[in-house]
């Protein structure tokens, strides 16, 4: 359906953008809107209401016609804009991945909007929104010059993403998605959106106080429970068990809706990846453009035997960019992860003798430093509720010899012929992997705490590292170690040129 | 040619005039808190009807806390320019900073993405320069060299250019 100037080979969106659009800059303006109903009371709000939609109405309609693109020889020229004419050429050798991204409604419209990542920037580098499905496949192949011909398109979203040599690698039950869930605390998100929410109400005329009020007056019972710290224990309890419970719930609500249906394919050398409940996503990643790759495992992996693993690719790093770091097996038996990884990254090989471990001194100084921050909380709950404080303080410290003793236990690392691996933690264990054609930059940081022990820390950066998950840091090393390996590390991705 | 002179693979320290640069700078910031606090102060003192006593020991307070400032402006940068250092080598470019928290950061030449020489008026009044390195990494996407003598910096960009093309 998309317009094409003959000739100049100039194309519009979709129509249906305009449609987006226009649903887009109303969803931006109902909150002012609904605010507006509230303080006009009913009075003459028609008219408000106009003048803020319709100039936001016109501003789609003038955007969706001022925007189209071009496949040109070896770039993609994008021209938006009426007063402020903008021209942005985006060369195909600078795409990482081209995502597709279809919520509900452009599934059952088909379309989808095409995000076209770049490394350098948290941002996609163009968003188109939206394109139909064999829009996307045209640019897609324009894109990566897929030598290989491609399928035809009469079957929708499935046919257009699956290339004819696609290979499937792995595929998610709903079974490993909820105990993925389990193991992820995504669920904190969703809290602190519904806290979002009840800010939101409140700017509208809700009163959290009056609210406290009337909850007391419906369930009295909450006055007349027994008292004593015992009580108060229990009850302390009761809610965190409940708060848990919750947050694991939505944690596994949270993941199944992102990843519903995960299947990982190989295209020749490189991976696609669909997934999603109400928004699907098809991601393209082609191997070489691999920045790191994570293992992961938690208690439960561990028991059932099983793990998961995270790619980054540049330009890719959660906030803002709609689409997260990338899962490359969400939930895969231990089993199967050794090929998994030989082909996300041929040629290393995980199952190493080598190790080397922290600084001997690790366990005592990670020891010092909780036990100093279990103080820290210590103080002012003992002036708040005296001996009860204990309560909180002993388990704390037990915490505290227990880390110092187990993490120095697991904390690990290996120099490869062609990569770094980094394992760390005890209760959650993630190994983290870079080659060295991708380590940008080597930072060797002493803290005066380190100064004192004679240690350092290996800070090792790629590009797309975000700032949640695994940090690339390699804490506690004896000070001669960390220059030593600083120096090789630094020497190793000096020896090579980076593609991205 | 300059760009040939700076890789020697000896640690450099930086232009002993960025010693004075940072001085100034740090006077500035500290005449800027000074005139600051004492407006606020002023305001807050008209306002209250204050005794005599309670007006001496605001204005000494505050007395005492911009001398402070100003001779942690005036001592700190010796101590900053002992623990700065730089270094260029066949690999790549090194940068030793920190006093406290010390830090050696590693670029390989061929992670370069680009680079800015800037100049702020003090530097440009003493011929320094700034030198940012950009890369593609994400905790470390700009290092900075500041307090270098500004054909330093020239030097080292485009030894850092050449190598990277």
């Amino acid at each position: 359906m998309s317009t094409t100037d003959a000739g100049s080979g100039w194309r519009r969106l979709h129509p249906l953008s305009l449609v987006f659009r226009i649903g887009a800059a109303a969803r931006n303006l109902l909150l002012p809107g609904l605010a507006l109903l509230f303080v006009s009371r009913g009075q003459g709000y028609e008219l408000w209401l106009a003048v803020l939609f319709v100039p936001a109405g016109i501003a789609a309609i003038v955007s969706y016609l001022s925007y189209r693109y071009r496949l040109g020889d070896d770039e993609l020229v994008i021209q938006q804009g009426i007063v402020t004419r903008n021209e942005r050429h985006v060369p195909y050798a600078r795409v990482q991945n081209v995502d597709l991204v279809q919520n509900l409604i452009h599934r059952w419209l088909g379309v989808a909007e095409a995000r076209f990542e770049t490394a350098g920037g948290e941002e996609p580098e163009a968003v188109m929104r939206v394109l139909s499905l064999a829009e996307v496949a045209a640019i897609r192949t324009r894109v990566f010059r897929d030598p290989r011909p491609r399928a035809g398109d009469a079957g929708g979203a499935e046919a257009v993403v699956a290339a004819p040599v696609e290979e499937p690698l792995y595929r998610a039950r709903l079974r490993d998605l909820v105990l993925l869930g389990l193991t992820s605390n995504r669920g904190l998100a969703v809290v602190a959106a519904a806290f979002g929410m009840l800010w939101q109400l409140d700017v509208l005329g809700f009163d959290p106080e009056r609210f406290v009020r009337d909850l007391g007056r419906v369930d009295p019972s909450v006055a007349h429970l027994p008292a004593g710290p015992l009580a108060t224990v229990l009850v302390a309890l009761a809610g965190l068990v409940v708060a848990l419970v919750a947050l694991k719930t939505l944690s596994v609500v949270w993941t199944i809706g992102r990843l519903h249906g995960f299947e990982l394919r190989g295209r020749g050398e490189d991976f696609s990846a669909r997934y999603g409940l109400l928004t699907r996503i098809a991601a393209t990643v082609p191997r070489q453009r691999i920045q790191r790759l994570s293992i992961q495992r938690g208690p439960l992996h561990r028991w059932l035997g099983k793990a998961s693993v995270q790619i980054e690719t540049a330009g890719r790093s959660g906030a803002g960019s709609g689409v997260e770091r990338l899962w490359l097996a969400p939930w895969i038996d231990d089993g199967a992860l050794a090929g998994l990884v030989a082909r996300a990254l041929p040629g290393i090989d995980l199952d190493v003798r080598e190790w080397r471990p922290v600084a001997a001194g690790a366990g005592g100084r990670i020891l010092r430093k909780g036990l100093a921050l279990a103080v820290v909380i210590a103080i002012p709950l003992a002036v708040l509720s005296g001996l009860a404080a204990l309560v909180v303080i002993v388990p704390l410290a037990g915490l505290a010899v227990l880390h110092a003793r187990q993490w120095p236990r697991h904390a690990r690392y290996v120099l490869l012929p062609d990569a770094i691996v980094w394992q760390s933690g005890w209760w959650t264990r993630r190994t983290s992997v870079a080659r060295y054609e991708k380590i940008q930059v080597v930072a060797q940081i002493q803290s005066p705490f380190d100064r004192r022990r004679g240690m350092a820390s290996i800070h090792v950066d790629t590009a797309g590292a975000g700032h949640v998950g695994h940090p690339f840091v390699l804490r506690y090393l004896e000070e001669d170690v960390a220059t030593g390996l600083s120096g090789r590390l630094g020497d190793e991705a000096g020896a090579r040129a980076f593609r991205w | 040619m300059l760009g040939s002179e700076v890789v020697e693979g000896v640690e450099r320290p930086l232009d002993p005039r960025s010693i004075t640069v940072r001085r100034i700078a740090g006077a500035i910031t500290s005449a800027a808190i000074g005139v600051g606090t004492l407006g606020a102060l002023v305001i807050r003192l008209i306002a209250s009807r204050p005794t005599r006593t309670e007006v001496m020991l605001l204005l000494l307070a505050w007395l005492a806390t911009v001398a402070a400032i100003a001779a942690f402006s005036w001592l700190w940068p010796p101590h900053r320019f002992r623990h700065s250092a730089w270094r260029i080598d066949a690999s790549g470019m090194r940068i030793r900073a920190g006093v406290f928290w010390r830090s050696i950061v590693s670029i390989p030449h061929a992670r370069v993405q680009h680079t800015d020489v800037r100049q702020g008026p003090v530097e440009r009044a003493f011929g320094l320069a700034t030198l940012v390195v950009h890369t593609a990494g994400t905790e470390n996407a700009s290092i900075e060299l500041a307090g270098i003598a500004h054909e330093t910096a020239l030097a080292i960009r485009d030894h850092l250019i050449d190598e990277h093309n």
